[in-house]
């Protein structure tokens, strides 16, 4: 066989490989329905859980372009997810009070991180970790989910969302993780985590009822007495910190509530685009493999030793060239299906900037009411402190009185 | 066309006489929707008087409280108050002044009127029973219309949007009744926390020995500067949840109109939405009479739960605020005591009682008119 009919043996089975990768198909997400607890679970196993607003890299004009989101739409996610994982987990049933968090606290027994990776109405991906109160890391993993036009039906805010799956899965995963736990374990988080708030609210009369060892690990050192005066006191606080957080919630709930139409709309239709890009790249790309084909089975043709062939030869050409020049203009279609989301993005990333700023000015309004107390309580509790047990404060809990004053 | 309508009556009728057995959770609505409800309804809240009147002063919110573990504080004021599974135990810690008084008040409330506060709360228990059973069977109806492959898309479409409609209507429902829940667990708490720490700083201030008595004044001093600004602060926060509740109160008055506008289009389009005088209706006739009392942010709620838009098959379904604007007839100026009157307030399924309700309590008269208006011409067309 000549050499010029193996190379072209050798391109028709490279152009055979890459049409088949240009048809791969994605990933297809699996239905997982949510754990529930099968009982009622007491009081005393209970844990609250506290949701962070997710981390969202900061996404330039351009990597939001490519992504198909838009840094508007990115960040009001940041403060979706989380208020939709909240409702997953509310359903699932295992947990006390759920609540999103716009920074860590120490009022909660386990806290949940969250980074959305990726997010475009098509895929969903988020980097998800959890810690109780004690410090141990419960888990760190990456979720991914794919949308098809199928999720987009029957959706109902605040229950299903097109990437519940996802949802699901990371609720599932803290409850089988909490089904591991002893109530005796469960008792000492929660005993931990409000005996680092009264650390953090009275560090002089509770600064030495927890260690931490190297790993970072809490345990306690020794409680507090029964109906101690100081813990009551703390206790009232905490209610009112809950109460804040309950009332932060309320604007999560309605920032939620009315991002969810347009947010849905919006991811539809980018998934739709979506989709019809992938199909005309990939018929883009069949259409230009063929044609390179037919050009590169010419020439082969064309150095045949059959005349046929050789008569041949220019009309596969003539053929395979028509056939690329129109594989090129369909991948043309592609980038006008590309500056429809690009505008899809832009026009709700603006829609969604007003509602963000507003929701985010309630937030931090209330959150700087709320620090300002918060230190004031602190001070008051400081000065109770000194006036009950008639000690004089250490220069160190001086200093860091005066460190927490410049530091809120 | 004709043809349509024809197969849009008996689907509709169908769907009455399927309905008019008791509702079961295999009915044909999707498996999320239904669960849903049922957990957040799971933690029973415990039985005691509180009220959402009593606001002034008092914790509406203790959604992310719960008691402490006896073993590590023993802590004396905190409560046991699982509402809803959002709510874990209210630690009674009511700050010493104002918030005891504030509590006190509400005690006394709940003393003179405790009929009415629980009265309430079940009213709107019932409210979302109700909404949710309407929500269900809408559901069914709409598959059933979607399987029966004689409706045209625009009517789909408008009964989707009704659907949609329902269902926040019944997400409002949901919030109104975990907040009063909460509120009541609040309220049965606080009076007992409140009543322990005020017994125990009077066995302080009466302990005879004069060094403690020293020690106790700045103490006292310092612990009543400190309920004090406890007490500010949870006025602030009522503050804040009053005008979130108003706003939500808003959104479910342009939730009502715009179902009831979405009804309006579909029966103009000949789809029969149908009546469903099961329990529903009952229910919400009874609901109508306890919400004679009147609350605004009832009343915009109510609002909202009129506004479906989308068909309703079952005339009588009490989540349906469908209130056909029939411009020409109905309602005049009549003075405000006289509008409705010619109609029963025991028949008022549940959209009419919302809207009589919404009406009453309208203070705009452009908007109170409007809503008498809509009020009457819903009932003149489901009579």
């Amino acid at each position: 066989m000549k050499p010029r009919a193996y190379s072209g043996l050798l391109i028709l089975a490279c152009l055979l490989v890459m049409v088949g990768c240009a048809t791969f198909g994605s990933q297809k997400v699996s239905p997982t329905p949510i754990d529930r607890a099968s009982t009622e679970i007491p009081e005393d196993q209970l844990m609250d859980v506290g949701i962070l607003v997710f981390e969202s890299k900061e996404l330039t004009s351009k990597a939001a372009q490519k992504e198909g989101t838009d840094p508007d739409i990115r960040k009001a996610e940041s403060h979706f997810v989380p208020y939709h994982l909240k409702n997953a987990l509310q359903q699932s049933s295992h947990w006390g009070a759920i609540q999103v968090i716009p920074a860590e606290t120490n009022s909660v027994d386990l806290l949940v991180k969250g980074k959305i990776i990726e997010s475009n109405g098509e895929h969903l991906v988020l980097e998800i970790s959890v810690a109780d109160a004690t410090g141990i890391s419960w888990f760190k993993k990456t979720y991914s989910s794919e949308a098809n036009e199928y999720n987009y039906s029957g959706n109902q805010v605040g229950e299903k969302d097109a990437h519940q799956d996802l949802y699901n899965t990371i609720a599932n995963d803290m409850a089988k993780f909490k089904k591991k736990l002893t109530a005796a374990e469960i008792k000492t988080i929660r005993t931990v985590s409000k005996l680092k708030f009264a650390k953090d609210f009275a560090p002089d009369a509770f600064g030495d009822h927890l260690t931490q060892n190297k790993r970072g690990h809490i345990k306690i050192k020794r409680l507090p007495a029964d109906n101690d005066p100081m813990m009551d006191r703390l206790m009232k606080i905490r209610e009112r910190e809950y109460m804040y957080v309950d009332t932060l919630n309320q604007y999560y709930d309605g920032f939620y509530n009315e991002m969810w139409p347009s947010y849905e709309n919006w991811r539809q239709l980018n998934l739709t685009e979506r989709k019809a890009i992938k199909k005309i790249k990939r018929e883009a790309l069949t259409r230009q493999l063929i044609g390179a084909l037919l050009v590169a089975g010419a020439i082969a043709a064309g150095s045949s030793d059959s005349n046929a062939a050789r008569v041949i030869a220019p009309a596969m050409v003539i053929i395979g060239g028509q056939v690329i020049i129109r594989g090129w203009n369909i991948s043309k279609e592609a980038e006008i299906h590309s500056a429809a989301i690009q505008e899809l993005s832009e026009s709700f990333g603006d829609e969604m900037q007003p509602v963000t700023m507003e929701f985010e000015g309630q937030q931090y309004e209330l959150t700087g009411t709320a620090e300002e107390q918060f230190k004031r309580w602190k001070e008051l509790l400081r000065q109770i402190y000194f006036a009950e047990t008639g000690f004089t404060p250490s220069p160190a809990s001086e200093e860091q009185n005066m460190n927490q004053d410049n530091n809120p | 066309m004709k043809s349509l309508i024809l197969i849009s009556v008996i689907l509709a009728g169908i769907g009455f006489a399927a309905c008019k057995t008791p509702p079961t959770p295999s009915a044909s609505v999707p498996t999320p929707k239904q669960e849903i409800p049922e957990t957040t309804e799971k933690r029973p809240s415990t039985p005691s008087e509180s009220t959402e009147s009593a606001k002034p002063g008092a914790q509406e919110k203790p959604k992310t409280s719960r008691t402490a573990s006896p073993e590590a504080s023993g802590s004396q004021a905190q409560d046991a108050k699982p509402t809803s599974q959002k709510d874990k135990t209210a630690s009674g810690g009511a700050a010493q002044t104002s918030l005891a008084k504030a509590d006190q008040k509400s005690s006394e409330s709940r003393t003179t009127r405790p009929q009415t506060t629980q009265s309430k709360l079940e009213k709107a228990r019932d409210d979302l029973r109700v909404s949710q059973a309407t929500e269900k069977r809408i559901g069914a109806e709409l598959e059933k219309l979607k399987q029966s492959g004689n409706a045209s898309a625009e009517d789909i479409r408008n009964y989707e949007a009704y659907h949609e409609r329902v269902q926040a209507m019944v997400a409002e429902n949901r919030k109104i009744v975990e907040k009063m829940e909460a509120a009541q667990a609040r309220h049965s708490a606080a009076p007992k926390g409140s009543q322990a720490a005020t017994s125990g700083e009077s066995e302080k201030r009466s302990d005879p020995s004069i060094p403690e008595e020293q020690t106790q004044d700045p103490v006292a001093a310092l612990d009543r500067q400190l309920s004090a600004s406890l007490g500010e602060f949870d006025a602030m926060l009522l503050k804040e949840m009053e005008t979130i509740e108003t706003e939500s109160a808003v959104k479910m008055r342009d939730l009502a109109q715009e179902a009831a506008a979405a009804a309006k289009r579909l029966k103009e389009k000949g789809v029969d939405l149908g009546s469903d005088e099961s329990e529903s209706t009952d229910a919400e006739s009874k609901q109508g009479e306890q919400g004679e009392e009147g609350q605004q942010g009832k009343a915009g709620q109510k609002d909202a739960s009129g506004k479906e838009k989308g068909s309703q098959p079952k005339q009588g379904s009490d989540d349906d605020a469908v209130a056909s604007r029939d411009q020409s007839k109905g309602g005049g100026s009549g003075p405000r005591g006289d509008r409705g009157s010619r109609y029963s307030k025991k028949d008022d399924d549940i959209v009419a009682r919302q809207l009589r309700e919404a009406a009453e309590n309208e203070t705009d008269p452009e908007l109170k008119e409007k809503l008498w208006k809509e009020y009457e011409d819903y009932r003149r067309n489901t009579q």
